[in-house]
């Protein structure tokens, strides 16, 4: 592989990790409030949180750009009111990445929440568990399973988001090769580079690998979570005794 | 975190605000008592449960366990659950699915490595039965062993006191017997205050010692169980015509041949279908007033086997719309009953009549009367 293709894999990797990172509490966060709060204006915010996943990708990178970076590269809203201006890498890359990347976490997250029966964590704490200690020994190890299957969906996510980051990177460096995350690099290489077919191959390939152990890591996690959900759900009158 | 060597009283008066209802309660339960809630759906029974646990709000008010308050409005002390420890226990159970039933008994103790005064585990689980399903995972068991798992949880958590908000809901009626069996040697055993919930009176004849009675959220009476629960104006609230009088006696004679038990009450024998509570055992005795027939003398050609002395003492109108007649009477106490003297007499009978019958028989208070019911109209609970 070459330093081109290498380069691209890894700052494809960073920007994932880091988006995560950012993604993960967020998603967990609104997950929480969505399943076990009930409040008058509740289906604006969910409308608002699952509307990316609602929009052309490149729309997304047409509002980031608009908001933040300014067509060009001259600066958005985001400059006349701070004096900053969104750069490609890595806030932009990042940034394009988590709203792609949030909407997924909390579709897989809501309904996982929504089944754990809200009265575990009440008899934990009149059982003499603390808020913290009900927290670690009763939501935690309740929710992870899902909580993990939501991560490896969100690296895939962030790791292919490719339609908002390919408009910012067109707008914010027109000319720019290199330095760049994976699938941008694929169609850079593609278009611009002598053997790009080979470039290609090499990322698409890297990409399929990550996307299957992720999305098997997401499976499992989901399977284990659903076994819990219908043990639950069974119709408990009809099991067998056998005492 | 320091510990009270002795179980202590429960003391809760509380003013809660639910969505159109504004609930004013107070009541006390003795370690080793049950009071019981009792009152129609959405009178705030389980949300008075759920304030005094701490895990909903409050108004005002106070909750104490012996002199300490666990909450008091006017002193601006409010304790958390876990510092409360006043243990809920409902219907679903509520175990925790992803440890198996030695864990989930065991999580009051080890699960948040605590040590405390606490009844032994092992004493708890061969009461319970539960020896052959520590390993199982709460969703291989039945619901009865889930509600004896929950009822273990809670007691080896070492509570202060035990919330019972309808336990035995979700248990299929012919399993419910045994399991109230076992809940009814709960306050014996374990010296707690017991406040219970439950839509089912028999439950509450079983159980409670005192009753609370809650109508949209103001208590309507209170007081000790077989006075409140023979109170016809508030059980035929509660029961319509399922209403009835509570008796408290005690068994006397088995009669193997017929299949029939004779319950001493103030002194009279009542006979009632054979029941499997041992000569010497307290029972109590449901008949509902609507089974319940008035007669001058005692009648010699009825199948009736019941025919119990009294007096009237009230005479009143029952019913939605004063439709029928309630005839309240007191059973006289036989002279010769010495040996049933430690059973309190007292607690009023009533019969439910036609206001024609009434008026063609000429009842009024202070007159003589002999009340009839069948055997088959009786009830019959163990009462601790």
């Amino acid at each position: 592989m070459s330093s081109f293709e290498l380069e691209a894999l890894s700052l494809s990797l960073q920007v994932a990790v880091i988006t995560l990172l950012i993604s993960t509490p967020l998603a967990v966060v609104l997950a929480t409030v969505m399943a076990r709060t009930a409040w008058r204006g509740k289906v604006v915010l969910d409308t608002l949180i699952l509307l990316p996943m609602g929009l052309p990708p490149a729309v997304i990178g047409f509002g980031l750009l608009i908001g933040l970076g300014g067509v060009g590269g001259n600066g958005g809203w985001l400059h006349s009111w701070t004096g900053y201006s969104l750069s490609f890498y890595p806030a932009g890359a990042i940034i394009a990445a988590s709203v792609m990347t949030v909407p997924l976490m909390v579709r897989i997250l809501r309904p996982a929440f929504e089944a754990t029966d809200p009265m575990l964590l009440p008899v934990a704490r009149t059982l003499g568990a603390s808020r913290w200690q009900g927290w670690w020994t009763i939501t935690l190890p309740l929710v992870w399973p899902a909580v993990a299957s939501a991560m490896a969906l969100g690296l895939t996510a962030a790791w292919g988001e490719s339609g908002a980051t390919l408009v910012l990177a067109a707008t914010l460096r027109p000319h720019h090769i290199g330095d760049t995350t994976a699938p941008v690099a694929l169609v850079q290489a593609l278009l611009n580079q002598q053997d790009g077919e080979d470039a290609a191959w090499h990322l698409a390939l890297v990409s399929l690998l990550i996307a299957m152990a992720a999305i098997a890591i997401s499976e499992w996690g989901r399977q284990r979570w659903r076994r819990r959900w219908q043990a639950r759900l069974r119709p408990v009158g009809l099991s067998v005794s056998t005492t | 975190m320091s510990e009270q060597a002795l179980p202590r009283t429960l003391s809760v008066e509380l003013r809660l605000q639910q969505p159109g209802l504004d609930i004013r309660a107070q009541f006390r339960v003795l370690p080793g008592k049950v009071c019981a809630l009792v009152g129609r759906t959405g009178s705030g029974k389980s949300a008075l449960l759920k304030a005094a646990a701490g895990l909903m709000p409050a108004k005002g008010g106070r909750i104490a366990l012996g002199t300490d308050a666990v909450y008091d409005s006017a002193a601006r002390v409010n304790k958390p659950p876990h510092e409360r420890r006043i243990t809920w226990l409902d219907g679903h159970t509520h175990l925790f699915p992803h440890l198996n039933v030695k864990a989930n008994l065991q999580y009051g103790i080890k699960g948040l490595g605590i040590t405390r005064r606490a009844p032994e585990f092992e004493k708890v689980v061969s009461w319970l039965d539960l020896s052959s399903l520590l390993n199982r995972r709460p969703e291989a068991l039945t619901v009865s062993q889930r509600v004896k798992v929950a009822l273990g949880r809670a007691l080896i958590s070492g509570p202060n006191a035990l919330l019972l908000d309808d336990p035995l809901g979700e248990v299929p009626a012919h399993e419910q017997e045994a399991l109230l069996e076992l809940l009814a040697e709960v306050p014996d055993r374990f010296k707690v205050p017991v406040v219970l919930v439950s839509p089912r009176m028999n439950e509450v004849i079983r159980l409670a010692d005192e009753v609370v009675i809650l109508h949209e959220g103001r208590m309507a009476s209170a007081g000790p169980a077989a006075q409140i629960l023979s109170d016809v104006s508030l059980s035929t609230f509660l029961e319509g015509v399922h209403a009835g009088s509570v008796l408290e006696g005690e068994v006397k004679r088995h009669d193997i041949d017929w299949l029939l038990s004779e319950v001493d009450v103030s002194g009279q024998r009542v006979t009632v279908p054979a029941t499997l509570h041992p000569v010497g055992s307290k029972v109590r005795l449901k008949v509902r007033a609507r089974d319940v027939t008035l007669h001058r003398a005692v009648p010699t050609d009825t199948s009736c086997s019941n025919h119990l002395r009294g007096r009237i003492t009230q005479i009143m109108l029952a019913g939605e719309h004063g439709t029928y007649g309630a005839v309240g009477m007191e059973l006289d106490r036989a002279l010769d009953a010495a040996d049933s003297s430690q059973v309190k007499a007292g607690a009023p009978i009533w019969a439910l009549l036609t206001r024609k019958s009434i008026q063609k028989m000429g009842w009024a208070p202070g007159q003589p009367v002999v009340l009839g019911f069948k055997a088959m109209a009786t009830t019959v609970s163990a009462w601790h």
